[in-house]
């Protein structure tokens, strides 16, 4: 817990960094002035107002939302899968929101709120046809079988994008590869209403959890029905990872790599609550890059992604 | 499976192994018909057949070209290099994912594995916005990926290359992204690319990419012997007489051999080489050496299968091999995946 404190702190920073820098900068006191309500009478401080409460503001609450969720989702999968380098993504949650999404731009020509109603609904059923034909007979199966549909939607989100006009083609495109561009206020309420259930769910399980970590015999023997909390928890990892999808698009690597940093940075345990930090920090520290440069989140994500893992692979003995 | 490979290498005695070869070529012959009866089909269905129906004499007449009806003649001169793209591609993703099964000894493994179609990918976005030809900088691509994916997991064993193949494919969508979405000419002629498609390539395409497919294929069967060992654990195969190091660089080269003239060929299709080695496993067994021809005829009849329902399903318009294929492939997968556990 208490080497949580400098990740913390530096999320702090980092998140006033997102605010107060960048192309169209805001000093510490225009900040207090407009946060406070104060009366504003310059023209360049309704701009900075508007840049922080409308622009900076709700994308700073979205990426660290979107990322704790990420960040979660990961580690409660790679947890439950006992592999320190699963993710989400390996299921197909990711690919059947992307396949809602085009599917819902090209037919139903959904936009905003709708389209990430859509991308939601279409991962939670995608997640239920999973299990459905999978069973619940064991954890390999099921991502097995996640496997085979994440490369069935692929497939249909490929093959959707060539059959509509050239512009929702890349509208579709930008919405696929994660971005905090639509952030609103509203979004940030509804992203968070729809995570709080099963943040406090996987506090009431993080003790479980820790024990499933000793291996399934001795958590039986301690009493912990085995089979039901790692359902459980894989269920919550897919409804947390398919809000964030849903409300920004699937973001690379975040769900990945959070849980393997968390456990450098603790000295080889797993925290539920570093891996959030690690997500959501990852997630505002690519915004912020991408921002400058003017490209999407998910876009910076997986170019710094793909280094660390294969730093990862080879470091492994 | 396991038993029936010891018996044969220690003990062999004259009839069983001229029943085995008889079965084998049976069996290799049967499938050799099959390819001849799609490839007639190929050529003869599509879009255009169901509306009239030509006669025989008139067909092999279009063949060569010199039909009245020009129409028909265009029609049969565009399914020709559609059916040699097919067989092509179909015999080389079939023996492609017949090796990597046997390199990783795991049945569920795909020759995507090796990053090849990402690589690819990535290099033919690079190609469309410098302007320069596709297919070159598919096969460039290919190669490059696969390089970078062995020299990478080389000292950690197949899961490393799984999770190195994973961190490219990831890495380079997110490349692609960054270089697709500036231009919208860009993202247009790279979404045609990505589905994969029979039509891109022209004769001349296929007769110069044909001896790569050849040199590979003949890699793997020089290899045969060393993935049959390999099937019985890394160790047991050493102490058998194989050099691991070079069977794995062979093998890898057969494959990336042959999955990046595929890919070049006709984009990134996925799925035959993870359902043909099962289902050519099931007639045929496990020795290598008829294995590998067996599933480049059966990959090649079973691409052509899937072009001529693509075809016939919905005229005029036509769906794609790559999502045909995973229609198909997907519930034979889990169908197979229901029988292994």
């Amino acid at each position: 817990m208490k080497k949580l404190i400098p990740l913390s702190l530096a999320i702090v920073i980092l998140s006033f960094a997102y605010l107060l820098l960048g192309r169209f900068h805001v000093s510490f006191m225009d900040f207090i002035r407009i946060m406070s309500n104060a009366e504003i009478t310059e023209s360049y401080m309704r701009t900075a107002r508007f840049v922080i409460q409308e622009e900076r503001l709700p994308r700073l609450c979205i990426g660290l939302l979107a990322g704790l969720s990420l960040g979660l989702g990961g580690t409660c999968f790679q947890l439950m899968l006992r592999n320190p380098l699963a993710s989400p993504d390996v299921v197909g949650i990711s690919a059947a929101a992307s396949v809602t999404v085009v599917l819902s731009m090209a037919v139903w020509g959904l936009t905003g709120l709708w389209l990430s109603g859509a991308a939601f609904i279409g991962a939670l059923c995608a997640t239920m046809l999973i299990i459905a034909i999978a069973g619940f007979r064991s954890m390999s199966h099921f991502v097995l079988t996640g496997v085979a549909f994440s490369a069935l939607f692929v497939a249909l989100t490929h093959y959707l994008l060539t059959r509509i006009n050239i512009y929702k083609a890349a509208s579709a495109s930008i919405w696929l590869t994660g971005s905090l561009g639509q952030a609103t206020w509203l979004r940030v309420i509804i992203l968070l209403c729809l995570i709080i259930a099963p943040i406090i769910c996987l506090c009431i399980l993080a003790r479980p959890v820790h024990h499933l970590a000793l291996g399934d015999e001795l958590a039986q023997g301690l009493g912990i029905r085995v089979k039901h909390v790692r359902w459980a928890v894989i269920i919550l990892g897919v409804v947390l990872t398919s809000s964030a999808v849903a409300a920004t698009g699937p973001i690379s690597f975040v769900g990945f790599m959070a849980g393997p940093v968390t456990r450098l940075m603790l000295g080889g345990r797993d925290s539920f609550m570093g891996s959030a930090l690690v997500g959501a920090f990852l997630v505002i520290a690519a915004d912020f890059i991408g921002r400058e440069i003017g490209l999407p989140v998910g876009v910076i994500t997986g170019i710094i992604g793909m280094p660390i893992l294969l730093y990862f692979v080879v470091k492994r003995p | 499976m396991r038993h029936l490979l010891r018996r044969q290498v220690v003990q062999v005695t004259k009839p069983t192994r001229t029943k085995i070869i008889l079965t084998h070529s049976v069996i290799l012959g049967m499938l050799a018909v099959g390819l001849s009866l799609f490839i007639v089909l190929s050529l003869f269905i599509g879009a255009r057949s169901l509306v009239d129906f030509p006669s025989i004499t008139e067909f092999f007449r279009a063949l060569q070209g010199r039909s009245e009806d020009s129409i028909l003649n265009s029609v049969v001169a565009s399914r020709i290099p559609r059916t040699i793209n097919a067989i092509i591609a179909g015999a080389g993703l079939a023996m492609a994912g017949c090796a990597i099964q046997g390199l990783t000894r795991n049945p569920l493994s795909d020759p995507g594995l090796l990053g090849v179609n990402h690589g690819a990918a990535l290099c033919v976005v690079v190609a469309i916005v410098v302007g320069l030809p596709i297919m070159p900088a598919a096969i460039v691509g290919a190669f490059l990926a696969a390089s970078l994916v062995y020299f990478l997991s080389r000292k950690q064993g197949m899961v490393g290359m799984i999770l190195v193949g994973a961190a490219l494919a990831a890495g380079s969508s997110s490349l692609i992204s960054a270089m697709v979405l500036r231009a919208n000419d860009t993202l247009d002629s790279f979404r045609v690319w990505q589905i994969g498609g029979l039509t891109r390539s022209t004769v001349e395409d296929a007769i110069t990419i044909a001896p790569l497919v050849i040199v590979g294929a003949i890699i793997l069967l020089f290899c045969a012997r060393g993935l049959d060992m390999l099937a019985l654990g890394e160790e047991m195969a050493q102490s058998l007489g194989i050099n691991l190091r070079y069977q794995r660089i062979g093998i890898i080269t057969g494959i990336t051999l042959l999955c990046a003239s595929c890919v070049a060929l006709v984009g990134p299709i996925g799925f035959i080489g993870l359902i043909v080695p099962h289902m050519v496993r099931r007639c045929v067994g496990v020795r290598h050496y008829v294995l590998i021809p067996a599933c480049a005829l059966a990959g090649a009849s079973l691409i052509l299968l899937c072009d001529i329902c693509g075809r016939i399903i919905a005229p005029p318009s036509e769906i794609p091999v790559g999502l045909s294929l995973a229609l198909i492939g997907v519930p034979i997968f889990l169908y197979q995946l229901r029988r292994m556990k």
